[in-house]
């Protein structure tokens, strides 16, 4: 068999990517350059009113989605920091449009906090999240579909919870420990408004420095588990054991 | 760099046919590298050092990939000079799709200073090493169970969902066109030295975009 089998076929797969990608870049461009991966980088967590050593210069974010046959479109929107510090994930069609809606725009926002959350403190920034269309008109969120909302957590918080601010008072969302690094997020909003991570912050506010052996150590795990269970190995095996 | 080149199966590289059921090797190479994100992810959250981690992340998947199977196949000049030639090429159509979401700014001059050059060695190691594993023994698995189309869409995929838990999900749909086109490299040039050349230097142009 040739090593090279099907080159047509993988012409058109690298145009297919190309053009997909190219697309995105287009529609809704990444704020930071493509991540294809490289060294781990998590910048620290920026905030709209820095107090002592927090940095400042938090970023909000939005994005203009065309609506085609009156079904609203996959929403993927989040701030600029790397990770994200806010994101917004909706689902295809699990926005209630107004009638006439051509075109969403939805916004991400840091604002100031204007009242305080009796359960615990706000940690991090409070961002106003809107999605209205091209006549301002709001738009909500069809319940039990995928609407998500992830916040970042500036540190190691330990457990905290999205909250949503309703008449004034801020109500807590049903609230989990999301894939991304340090997020929180909550699945089934309806409504927009301003939406906080709520918590008790730790006394320092950061990470608590893992060890090289640490590290090294997950890496040696990670290897040996490999090596164990491969199939290299287990043939190996195989072919030393004495004939019966 | 020339023990990249991977001649596909029945060529002298590749993964040995018949090792275990293709099942559970698919599942069993998934199952580790989830183990190998989690790990990094967690290593993240606590706060340890970029490059170190870069490191343990590299060497963990450069030893997930040949533990499964993964081995250098014996290059040519030709297959050198192709796979040199698509790398390239796919790595300055990845720069400039950078461009095209670039937030302008100032450009950031070339840093001599001494830690470019542990990150980049750093991170040509994981570019490399994400490349052994997917589009090396991932891709000659899925290939072997369900041809190419498969194998090409689901390292797509599972190279979209690893960086999920460090950058978020809205890099989602850009890493899965890039997928696409490096697992389109990897079966144009039936090795994993072209994906891995344009990964690596899309990687190292973050430095400077």
């Amino acid at each position: 068999m040739p090593s090279v089998r099907s080159p047509r076929a993988g012409v058109v797969a690298c145009l297919a990517g190309l053009a997909l990608a190219a697309a995105v870049q287009v529609a809704a461009p990444l704020p930071g350059p493509p991540l294809y991966d490289g060294v781990v980088s998590v910048e620290p967590y920026v905030y709209l009113q820095p107090s002592g050593t927090q940095q400042g210069g938090a970023l909000g974010a939005s994005s203009s989605n065309a609506v085609v046959g009156g079904v609203s479109p996959a929403i993927v929107l989040g701030t600029p920091e790397q990770p994200p510090q806010a994101q917004l994930l909706a689902a295809a069609g699990s926005l209630a449009l107004p009638g006439g809606t051509t075109r969403l725009v939805v916004s991400i926002t840091p604002v100031p906090a204007t009242v305080e959350p009796a359960s615990g403190t706000i940690v991090g920034n409070v961002y106003r999240v809107l999605i209205v269309n091209q006549a301002g008109a709001p738009v909500t969120g069809l319940p039990d579909t995928q609407v998500t909302l992830a916040l970042r957590d500036p540190g190691s918080t330990g457990l905290a919870s999205i909250e949503h601010l309703t008449g004034g008072t801020w109500q807590s969302l049903p609230t989990v420990s999301a894939a991304v690094t340090g997020t929180y997020e909550t699945t089934g909003v309806t409504t927009f408004g301003d939406f906080a991570l709520v918590g008790t912050p730790s006394a320092g506010g950061g990470a608590g420095g893992a060890s090289p052996f640490a590290i090294i150590t997950v890496g040696a795990l990670v290897l040996a588990l490999a090596a164990a269970v491969s199939p290299s190995v287990r043939n190996r095996l195989r072919r030393n054991r004495p004939a019966r | 760099m020339t023990t990249l080149v991977v001649p596909a199966r029945g060529t002298g590289g590749g993964i040995r046919p018949g090792a275990v059921r293709r099942p559970a090797r698919i599942a069993g190479m998934l199952g580790l590298l989830a183990l190998a994100v989690f790990a990094r992810r967690e290593a993240v959250v606590n706060g340890a050092e970029g490059l170190i981690i870069g490191t343990a992340f590299g060497v963990a998947l450069v030893g997930i990939a040949v533990a499964w199977g993964w081995r250098p196949g014996r290059p040519t000049i030709r297959s050198i000079a192709t796979s040199g030639g698509a790398g390239l090429a796919a790595a300055a159509a990845l720069v400039a799709l950078a461009l095209i979401g670039r937030v302008h700014g100032p450009w950031v001059p070339l840093d001599p200073a001494a830690t470019l050059y542990p990150w980049v060695q750093v991170t040509l190691l994981v570019a490399t090493a994400e490349e052994l594993v997917l589009r090396g023994a991932l891709f000659d698995a899925l290939d072997e169970a369900g041809g190419l189309t498969i194998a090409v869409g689901v390292t797509a995929i599972v190279f979209a969902l690893l960086h999920v838990p460090l950058y978020g999900w809205q890099v989602v749909p850009l890493d899965l066109g890039v997928g696409i086109l490096l697992g389109g490299l990897r079966v144009v040039t039936g090795g994993v030295l072209a994906p891995a050349l344009a990964h690596g230097l899309a990687d190292l142009a973050a430095w400077w975009l």
